[in-house]
């Protein structure tokens, strides 16, 4: 189960581009205590080597190694973008709709895992994107 | 072992060749007389004779090789290695293709000189021949500082699993991890130890769900969790949501369930479209009509399409295929993968099997050949594919002695080992078996096998048995499969001779509540069936919605919902039935309460487009509908009638003009004959 705390969650946000939601996720990282500004660049990095959107109009935000020692607390934070927000290009556009924030010391890969598996169900995304409160997104990762 | 070309070629056909080889082909191969072929096999014996195999004359001018595994094992990888290294124009080709879509760089052509010893001309030569074949596949070859390949990921993967199939022996592909080093050139191409993983993981997760998969299929999904265990941690990803329409639970659970082993294993994420591609391929090779006609990604125009190029065929051919139910979902999962695959345009053929099969049904390939441009004026099929559908429909051909339940008696004096092979075999060929009973020797004439059972066979001669029996090895050889057709051919006559009717006894094993669950269910379905007039409307719509409003309350708890459904899938796809004045219009909701299938006579007739996307005027509806989630016997009941109007010629009419009499009729004996299964 994906575990999300209700403080952790952020609905009907919006960005023009990916880089500026990473930012964004980022800083509400930051915001929350989780992580120390630094482990910001080193999420546009990760997303730099390979992008983190991975179908399904999910993206995963998260650090690479180097962003490590910049975690403060573990967590996992949830990003709702109704209008989506495209982590492609024009020619191919990746438009993602829910971002799964990861800042994890351990178990990141797990994590990320399994968040891809719940997402490969493309009606947990859309109920998730649709999710008009923090009880709705509740219920729905309660079965994940 | 030494071994001279000539006896490397003749070992090689053998250890290729699924039947004997006869002296012909060895003729014909070597370019040599007759005695000169009889003289090589001499000299092979002698040099098989080192490593514990030998020649066996399987019937006059028929040889094959009959050697242990770890024997044969040891004389293919002679045979390979006594292979010039020189390769092929067509394998150099595939190599310098593969090369090219593995690598993340661009490849200079000296490399490429280098590696195969080719002039700047030949390469020029391939690169062109390249270019041609792939033509209709989003990939290019490109030129800048060195020679790369550019396009999508999703088809790069597709192409790189296809040439490995095609050029990896099966023999290889499933033994490499008992051969030695460089038995396969192609081998080199990927990553070994990935694939040996991707075969464990295959083995146990898919294959227990899936146990009736081919080689070639097993190969493909192999091969294509290898390339993406390769793929991934280059930053190579697949992003692409190539595949819009829903999937499988069932199938995603396994692909979940696969990757989840690969994750861990290679330490990588691997994102949602890795897991969902392997599932839309899983779902390539299980689609099947009867539980698909409900799902969104059923596409009845590509179901017309195999209807139409089986009838072309038929009627070329002169052999009717229609009844065949079974050709039919066999072609349509065929085509649908096939037409989701990235093929290599093939000029000619690279198995010795395929060949053959062309060979022997001339006339079926002819008449396939002349359909396909006519049922698919836009897709061009290779050499290969044109060859499987010959295959299917020869298949076909050979099922013929069908829908008979034979009883056999089985005589084998050797232990029971013995017997449930020769038990499997018999099944495996000849499905249609209902039982097959075995009797040891010292049994014989206490009862009278030919009352009781329509044929009888023995593993050994019986001297002094008065009854009639037919003489075969527990191995089932080719020559006695051909003559147990022919025995079951002549019980086909005698059967429809003497009892017309169909057995009535439902089958025993059954458990006796499920059948008759299953006939109150059909009773319900016939129950609520009518055919009746329908004082209609000029707009579509609105006719949809009184036709709906006349279905019983009982059945539809909220005519809006349902007929926005049924407007929703004929939206989505044209229904109509070419040549023919009807249209099934089928939805499942959750709004209805119990499956139903009725028939409205328009007084309206309204212009439609058909699955053939010609317009064609419409008079009669054909409706069913079924609850959402849709139950395993009311899916089976659906698929039958759904199968009986769109595949069969009689009954396609009988659904165009027929009164509810006749209509009934043809429901209860359809629905009836399901139960039977």
């Amino acid at each position: 189960m994906i575990t999300i705390k209700d403080e952790h969650i952020l609905l009907d946000q919006v960005y023009s581009s990916a880089e500026t939601a990473i930012i964004a996720a980022g800083e509400f990282l930051v915001a929350q205590g989780l992580v120390s500004p630094n482990y910001i660049e080193s999420m546009l990095a990760r997303h730099r080597k390979v992008s983190v959107y991975v179908g399904n109009f999910v993206a995963l935000p998260h650090g690479d190694s180097e962003g490590q020692p910049f975690i403060e607390e573990e967590a996992i934070c949830m990003i709702q973008v109704p209008d989506g927000v495209n982590f492609g290009n024009d020619q191919e556009p990746q438009i993602a709709t829910i971002l799964f924030v990861v800042a994890l010391k351990e178990k990141q890969l797990e994590a990320l895992q399994d968040i891809a598996f719940f997402c490969s169900d493309i009606e947990n995304v859309m109920a998730l994107s649709d999710a008009k409160d923090l009880q709705a997104v509740r219920n729905i990762l309660e079965n994940s | 072992m030494f071994l001279t070309p000539r006896e490397t070629i003749i070992l090689k056909e053998l250890l290729l060749s699924a039947s004997p080889v006869t002296v012909e082909r060895l003729m014909s191969l070597l370019k040599v007389s007759k005695r000169t072929v009889y003289r090589e096999l001499a000299n092979l014996e002698l040099s098989l004779e080192s490593v514990g195999a030998k020649l066996e004359k399987a019937s006059r001018g028929r040889f094959r090789l009959i050697a242990e595994d770890a024997a044969k094992a040891e004389i293919l990888s002679i045979v390979s290695e006594d292979e010039p290294s020189e390769l092929s124009a067509t394998e150099r080709q595939h190599a310098i293709l593969l090369q090219l879509l593995n690598s993340d760089e661009p490849i200079s052509m000296q490399t490429f000189l280098d590696e195969y010893l080719i002039s700047n001309t030949t390469f020029f030569a391939d690169i062109k021949q390249l270019e041609l074949r792939l033509e209709r596949l989003p990939l290019t070859i490109t030129r800048n500082r060195g020679y790369e390949l550019a396009g999508s990921e999703k088809y790069r993967r597709l192409l790189l699993a296809n040439i490995l199939g095609i050029e990896i022996n099966e023999y290889h592909f499933f033994h490499f991890s008992e051969l030695k080093d460089k038995e396969s050139f192609f081998l080199q191409f990927i990553n070994q130890e990935q694939l040996l993983f991707a075969q464990k993981l295959v083995r146990e997760i898919v294959e227990p769900r899936f146990s009736d998969l081919s080689d070639r299929k097993l190969e493909f999904l192999i091969l294509m969790l290898t390339i993406s265990m390769d793929r991934v941690p280059r930053g190579c990803q697949l992003v692409e949501d190539s595949y819009s329409g829903q999937i499988n639970k069932e199938l995603l659970d396994l692909s979940k369930q696969i990757f989840a082993k690969i994750a861990a294993h290679t330490k990588q994420l691997y994102a949602v479209s890795e897991v969902v591609f392997f599932a839309n391929l899983l779902g390539d090779f299980f689609s099947d009509l009867d539980n698909d006609f409900f799902s969104e990604s059923f596409d009845p125009r590509l179901a017309y399409q195999v209807k139409q190029l089986i009838e072309n065929v038929s009627r070329d051919a002169e052999v009717n295929f229609f009844e065949d139910n079974n050709l039919y979902k066999m072609l349509l999962t065929h085509l649908s993968a096939a037409l989701s695959r990235a093929i290599l345009n093939q000029g000619s053929l690279s198995n010795p099997i395929l060949e053959r099969i062309m060979g022997q049904y001339l006339e079926v390939a002819g008449a396939i050949r002349k359909a396909l441009p006519e049922v698919f004026p836009q897709q061009e099929f290779s050499e290969e594919e044109i060859a499987y559908m010959v295959l299917h429909f020869a298949n076909s051909l050979e099922r013929s002695p069908k829908v008979i339940a034979v009883d056999i008696a089985g005589i084998s004096p050797s232990g029971l080992a013995s017997t449930r092979m020769l038990e499997m075999r018999l099944r495996k060929h000849f499905p249609f078996i209902n039982e097959i009973v075995f009797f040891r020797i010292a049994d014989l004439g206490k009862q009278n096998l030919e009352e009781t059972f329509d044929l009888t066979i023995s593993t050994s001669l019986l001297p002094g048995y008065s009854g009639k029996y037919l003489l075969v090895s527990p191995l089932l050889l080719e020559d006695e499969i051909k003559q147990l057709k022919e025995a079951f051919r002549a019980i086909d006559h005698t059967k429809r001779h003497v009892q017309t009717a169909a057995r009535p006894s439902l089958p025993e094993n059954d458990d006796y509540q499920e059948v008759m669950t299953f006939i109150d269910e059909i009773n319900r379905l016939l129950k609520h069936f009518f055919v009746k007039p329908l004082e209609s409307s000029a707009d579509i719509s609105e006719t949809v919605a009184l036709a709906v409003k006349d279905i019983s309350a009982e059945i539809v708890a909220d005519p809006a919902k349902v007929r926005d459904k049924l407007m929703s899938r004929y939206q989505q796809a044209p229904i109509g039935i070419p040549n023919t004045h009807f249209a099934l219009f089928h939805a499942s909701h959750a709004a209805v309460l119990q499956p139903c299938f009725c028939v409205f006579d328009l007084q309206t007739p309204l212009e439609i487009v058909g699955m053939d996307k010609e317009p064609m005027t419409l008079t009669r509806m054909l409706i069913m509908l079924a609850p959402d989630p849709i139950e395993e016997n009311v899916a089976k009941m659906l698929g039958k009638i759904s199968g009986a109007i769109i595949m069969n010629d009689l009954g396609m009419e009988i659904f165009n003009s027929g009164n509810e009499a006749i209509i009934y009729q043809l429901l209860s004996a359809l629905l009836i004959e399901e139960v039977k299964k």
